[in-house]
């Protein structure tokens, strides 16, 4: 068996296990903090497809989240179906990340991360003064009490939806990470000068890679509003997701498709049961701490310790 | 022997090029023909590195134009003049370090060399990627990541990579530097051997005995204007280059 | 429209007062970032850090904010020499180029030191009050609050001070030399690293500073260093880059944009005019007004 039928057996696998918990496990706190960690599996993915194959730092992870929970916020107002939110939202959030990319990917990488700041704060203050959007104080999102499906709660619906996403992610990194795209971008994290020099369309990719890793973000947004039914600008645009997006990957190690999921995983699950015993505050004290230590002591992650034995 | 009568290969006609009040480049005009061998030489600070940045495209000039059969190229993006023709090795190896010897090349032949492609060539890329490490000399390393190469070695694969782009003109950067007699002689062989596969090249060197083993026709530089360009013979015998080398 | 004039004259003079102080919040980013090539995004949370233990020497000192911009100084100095070392021994020696590895690192030491001060202080707003704190000079029209002129004034002057030190003194050369030829530095016998380390010292301590002027200004919550990332960076890139003066200029304009803004279309939206001058920038002219 090559590599691509194993890793597609791989993932028939789990989705197989993950999609059975409904039917196994009862707590129903179980499938919202299951969905938490899904929700970082996506964007840990999407931000290494930037960070971890070009080199490229994004800090605005939350803005992308944001942007797709947003349209969905409209799309709701707007009595779109659900269907049509998700592509809203990932759309959006995809050609923002293009946009972005656009006016600042031409110059040199630093600025492109400084400039990724200065959208989460941009959007906030715009959502914070549009009414339609629920402004500073909110917007409520009404779910249904019974899933689509017929089967189980709601949240057991949000749990396939957020499972379905995350497999999607992992598939579209894994196709980059084989693909012509991918190595043209790990030749531009390597040299990007050199890259150029060699005949790399270096602008061209960068834009493709910041459009997808924008609009996964986005689509890893697309299903919050559902879950946490009200929307308010500050929980949106945490910046617990920032900081995430990019301790995870570190931790898990970049450069492949594996380390960002193995960081989530990990991560994500220890949060979940810190933010029980711990207040959010030590939660990030601690994820900051994390992403100091690895980046300093273990650069290469979680994979890279394993890959020296 | 180069027909100077040709039609030229690559022309950089009234280069300007400044950097804020400094003025790198002295409206210089290179021509190279097909196949031809040009040495070009100068003080450190002539401009070379810089002539060769515009030439490649990753600086913009203020004035000239560069153009490639007759087509004009000044506009296009570095990576487009790679696609179009012209490569060059970097006079510091930039390897791409976390990637094997082997992947440095299919990258280049991925991205431009495949667009160049004869027709008639139906290897694969990691055939093809093969065949120059063994042209290099580098068969023994073809599996070793970049990053711990040798001097010689990086060399060598800066040279590789350039030629995988399958060019009609091949820049080398000052690509003896800091090499020792024997090593030289290896890279200037692989060098030479460009103009057997039809390749042009365009050499910046300060080791002489290199530059006039190598050189079918010389170009000096000084101070970004351009004072000698000829047989190499009557170039460096010259009073304005003697002077420029052994100073005023 | 009848705008009236009072209000826009007290906004630009607002403006101009509070930009003399983002000068001053810049000008440790103009340094390290414009000169030495190094992406502090932390450096923002290093001004609340500073006004936080302003707040606590005037708590259990009363220690007026001035007088602990003064005390915090030699803090600040050892702080950022420390965590240039670590960067520089981690990041920049070996790495050539990986600025990820860089800006991670910073971006945790932003949330560390965010987290311990929420911790700390809790999230309530904190402030001082001095003397001055409600006063102001009236010129004729013109209301000049003290607790907006005293920064500004003390924040144009530092910047100038620090300019004169580039240019006369021997340190102040090595700083301006070290950016951009390290390897002329050393065979000068000058130690590069020792250079940027005291660099990077002296910019933080303008951090420092920057977080005791800001607490004669207005009161602070632990997460206020993140509305000022944007517009450091904004000052710093709009000024070109290691250009003190064009770090003054650009923040005055800053300043009286914000001012403007917040005046005219609400205070909710003066975050983003700060960020939104930066994209801006960053996509049209990233070699900023006075850059080259």
């Amino acid at each position: 068996m090559n590599s691509h039928s194993k890793f597609f057996f791989g993932v028939f696998v789990v989705a197989a296990i993950f999609g059975s918990l409904p039917f196994l496990i009862h707590s129903e706190y179980f499938f919202f903090a299951a969905y938490s960690v899904l929700q970082f599996v996506i964007l840990a993915t999407a931000w290494n497809i930037l960070g971890g194959y070009a080199g490229y730092v994004n800090f605005g992870s939350a803005a992308f989240f944001a942007i797709g929970a947003y349209a969905t916020v409209a799309g709701f107002k707007l009595q779109f179906p659900q269907g049509a939110n998700i592509v809203f939202g990932t759309f959006m959030a995809g050609l923002i990340g293009l946009g972005m990319g656009y006016l600042t990917l031409r110059l040199k990488g630093v600025f492109f991360s400084i400039a990724t700041l200065a959208l989460s704060v941009v959007l906030l203050t715009i959502v914070t003064n549009t009414p339609f959007l629920g402004g500073a104080r909110g917007v409520y999102v009404i779910v249904p009490r019974e899933s689509p499906i017929g089967v189980g709660q709601y949240i057991h619906w949000l749990y396939f939806l957020i499972l379905g996403m995350a497999i999607f992610s992992v598939v579209v990194a894994r196709v980059i990470e084989h693909s012509s795209l991918g190595r043209g971008l790990m030749a531009i994290r390597d040299d990007e000068l050199a890259a150029e020099g060699l005949g790399v369309p270096t602008l061209k990719l960068k834009l493709i890679a910041t459009t997808i890793s924008g609009a996964l973000m986005g689509l890893a947004g697309t299903t919050f509003p559902y879950l946490i039914t009200y929307m308010e600008p500050t929980a949106t645009f945490n910046l617990s997701f920032a900081v995430n997006s990019i301790a995870m990957p570190i931790v898990g190690g970049l450069g492949s498709w594996i380390g960002p999921v193995i960081g989530a995983l990990l991560l994500g699950s220890i949060q979940q049961v810190a933010s029980v015993t711990l207040s959010s505050t030590w939660n990030l004290l601690i994820v900051g701490g994390v992403l100091v230590f690895f980046v300093t002591l273990a650069p290469n992650g979680i994979m890279g310790i394993f890959k020296k034995k | 022997m180069t027909n100077n009568l040709q039609e030229p290969l690559v022309q950089a006609s009234g280069i300007i090029k400044k950097f804020g009040g400094f003025t790198a480049l002295n409206n210089v005009d290179l021509i190279i023909h097909p196949g031809e061998r040009l040495g070009l030489i100068g003080p450190n600070g002539s401009g070379k590195s810089t002539l060769v940045n515009c030439i490649s495209g990753m600086l913009k000039i203020d004035g000239g134009q560069v153009s490639l059969k007759g087509r004009d190229i000044s506009q296009l993006a570095p990576h487009e003049r790679v696609h179009a023709g012209i490569a060059r090795s970097f006079q510091i190896p930039k390897p791409f370090k976390s990637m094997t010897v082997l992947e440095n090349i299919k990258v280049v032949i991925e991205f431009s060399g495949n667009l160049r492609a004869d027709a008639g060539d139906n290897r694969s890329i990691d055939e093809k990627a093969l065949f120059i490490v063994q042209s290099v000399g580098l068969q023994n390393k073809v599996h070793a990541i970049s990053a711990g190469l040798t001097q010689v070695e990086l060399r060598k694969l800066e040279l590789a990579r350039a030629m995988s782009a399958n060019p009609q003109l091949l820049i080398a950067d000052e690509a003896l530097a800091g090499l020792s007699g024997a090593e030289v002689d290896e890279i200037l062989e692989l060098i030479m051997g460009m103009k057997q596969k039809g390749i042009s090249v365009l050499m910046i060197e300060h080791i002489m005995s290199a530059v006039m083993q190598f050189s079918e026709r010389l170009m000096v530089l000084v101070a970004g204007t351009k004072v000698a360009d000829g047989n190499p013979q009557d170039v460096i015998n010259n009073p304005e280059v003697i002077k420029a080398y052994l100073g005023e | 429209m009848d705008i009236s004039l009072d209000l826009l004259f007290n906004a630009i003079v607002s403006g101009v007062l509070l930009g003399g102080f983002y000068a001053a919040m810049s000008l440790g980013i103009s340094i390290s970032f414009g000169m030495l090539d190094i992406v502090n995004i932390a450096h923002p949370v290093m001004i609340i850090l500073g006004a936080y233990l302003t707040w606590w020497l005037n708590e259990s000192f009363g220690f007026d904010p001035i007088l602990s911009a003064v005390v915090m100084a030699p803090f600040f100095f050892v702080l950022g020499f420390i965590i240039y070392r670590i960067y520089y021994d981690r990041f920049e020696k070996n790495a050539g180029g990986d600025s990820l590895r860089g800006l991670a690192f910073f971006f945790g030491v932003l949330f560390i030191v965010e987290m311990i001060l929420i911790l700390l202080f809790g999230v309530d707003y904190r402030n001082v009050n001095t003397g001055y704190t409600d006063v102001s000079l009236k010129l004729g029209f013109v209301s000049l609050p003290y607790r907006l002129l005293i920064p500004c004034v003390l924040s144009v002057g530092l910047l100038l001070l620090i300019r004169e030190i580039f240019r006369r003194t021997y340190f102040g050369r090595a700083v301006s030399a070290v950016a951009q030829d390290p390897l002329a530095l050393q065979l000068m016998g000058v130690n590069p690293v020792k250079v940027k380390g005291y660099a990077f010292g002296l910019s933080l301590m303008i951090a420092g500073f920057s977080g005791a002027m800001l607490m004669i200004i207005q009161s602070v919550q632990p997460a206020a260093g993140r509305d000022y990332i944007g517009l450091v960076f904004a000052v710093c890139v709009l000024g070109g880059m290691g250009n003190l003066m064009g770090t003054l200029f650009a923040a005055m304009i800053l300043g009286i944009a914000e001012s403007m803004t917040s005046t005219f279309a609400g205070p909710s939206w003066a975050p983003a005019v700060s960020f939104g001058l930066l994209l801006l920038t960053l996509a049209f002219r990233p070699q900023g007004i006075f850059g080259k």
